[in-house]
């Protein structure tokens, strides 16, 4: 499989597939796809798997991509304004923020994740449920803003602002952490906590979350009063 | 250019069409009944009850252990330990032939 990521905040991925090539994409994702290529979508691993998908922001359907005895090209974007990172998950499992999934090779095995400490679920800006990417194979997450790729030795540690940590190696400690004392919690913006990230393994930083996204525009929406 | 029939697939969005229209019919004749009105709404009250509730008891949760979290977790920092902004790289375009050559 070959690929190309193109443009600068509304980024696509255009997936080149050979006759014996399979791709697979969350439901909505596909932009455009050569005339050979045919999508079809299916419950990848039944009822279950298809369900722990939709609860981990994902679609309870995946859409499969496979072209018609010869070369064909599927393009996908993002649903928000932001950049797609591509992820060669052979080299080790990966944790994804909720809906960051865009696609992957069949190869790729995407699941339901967990948080393990009850600090860092309720006051980590994440929630509950992630998802999680294994197995081998390339797979492609989006996110809103722009993205920063930090690999973290071990020990090493970065504090990022709650919820702006799209992903991050399954080796790497996600955690929180006071944001400092009172006067910083009550008039520095970020709140009690921001989330630590402890190496070894890589991150992946958002500038903008889509919740900041739309704060920042809810002034602006036109109302009925002007 | 061959052609995959999408006769059968168009008859069974027929079907979905005709069951969707059938099970509104169907609830708009059973609204219709006002005990049914009455039920289904009481229903519909107790839902979003308890929807409101779970929120709720989440929101509380959160208060209670808010502070406690605060306290206990500490502004960690490390002292003495070196970073460098080079290690910093921003996602741009990439490809295949990017990610075969890191």
């Amino acid at each position: 499989m070959r690929y190309t990521i193109t443009g600068d905040n509304l980024q696509f991925v255009n997936i080149e597939l050979t006759p014996d090539e399979e791709f697979h994409s969350v439901a909505g994702a596909m932009a455009y796809m050569t005339g050979n290529m045919r999508m079809e979508a299916v419950m990848e691993g039944g009822l279950m798997s298809g369900l722990k998908r939709s609860l981990s922001g994902s679609s309870l359907f995946l859409l499969k991509y496979r072209p018609q005895n010869s070369t064909g090209v599927v393009g996908l974007g993002g649903k928000v304004p932001g950049k797609i990172l591509d992820i060669d998950v052979g080299k080790g499992a990966w944790i994804v923020q909720k809906t960051g999934y865009l696609g992957a090779q069949p190869t790729v095995k995407l699941d339901m994740a967990f948080q393990k400490k009850i600090g860092a679920a309720f006051f980590g800006g994440e929630g509950f449920i992630l998802q999680k990417l294994s197995g081998s194979g390339m797979a492609f997450v989006g996110a809103c803003g722009d993205l920063n790729v930090v690999e973290l030795k071990a020990g090493e540690q970065y504090k990022v602002s709650t919820a702006n940590a799209v992903a991050w190696e399954d080796t790497v400690s996600y955690d929180i952490s006071a944001a400092g004392g009172i006067k910083t919690s009550l008039f520095g913006g970020e709140g009690l906590f921001v989330t630590t990230l402890t190496g070894p393994g890589k991150i992946v930083i958002q500038s903008m979350t889509l919740q900041d996204l739309a704060n920042a525009l809810i002034p602006y929406l036109p109302s009925n009063n002007n | 250019m061959k052609k995959a029939g999408t006769g059968k697939s168009a008859l069974g969005l027929v079907m979905l069409a005709i069951g969707v229209i059938i099970m509104i019919a169907l609830a708009i004749w059973v609204l219709m009944n006002p005990a049914v009105l009455a039920a289904t709404l009481t229903l519909i009250l107790f839902i979003v009850g308890a929807i409101i509730v779970i929120g709720l008891i989440i929101l509380g949760i959160m208060f209670i252990l808010a502070i406690p979290m605060y306290a206990a977790k500490g502004e960690q920092y490390q002292d003495g330990v070196d970073y460098s902004i080079n290690d910093v790289k921003p996602v741009k375009e990439s490809s295949s032939e990017d990610k075969k050559n890191e």
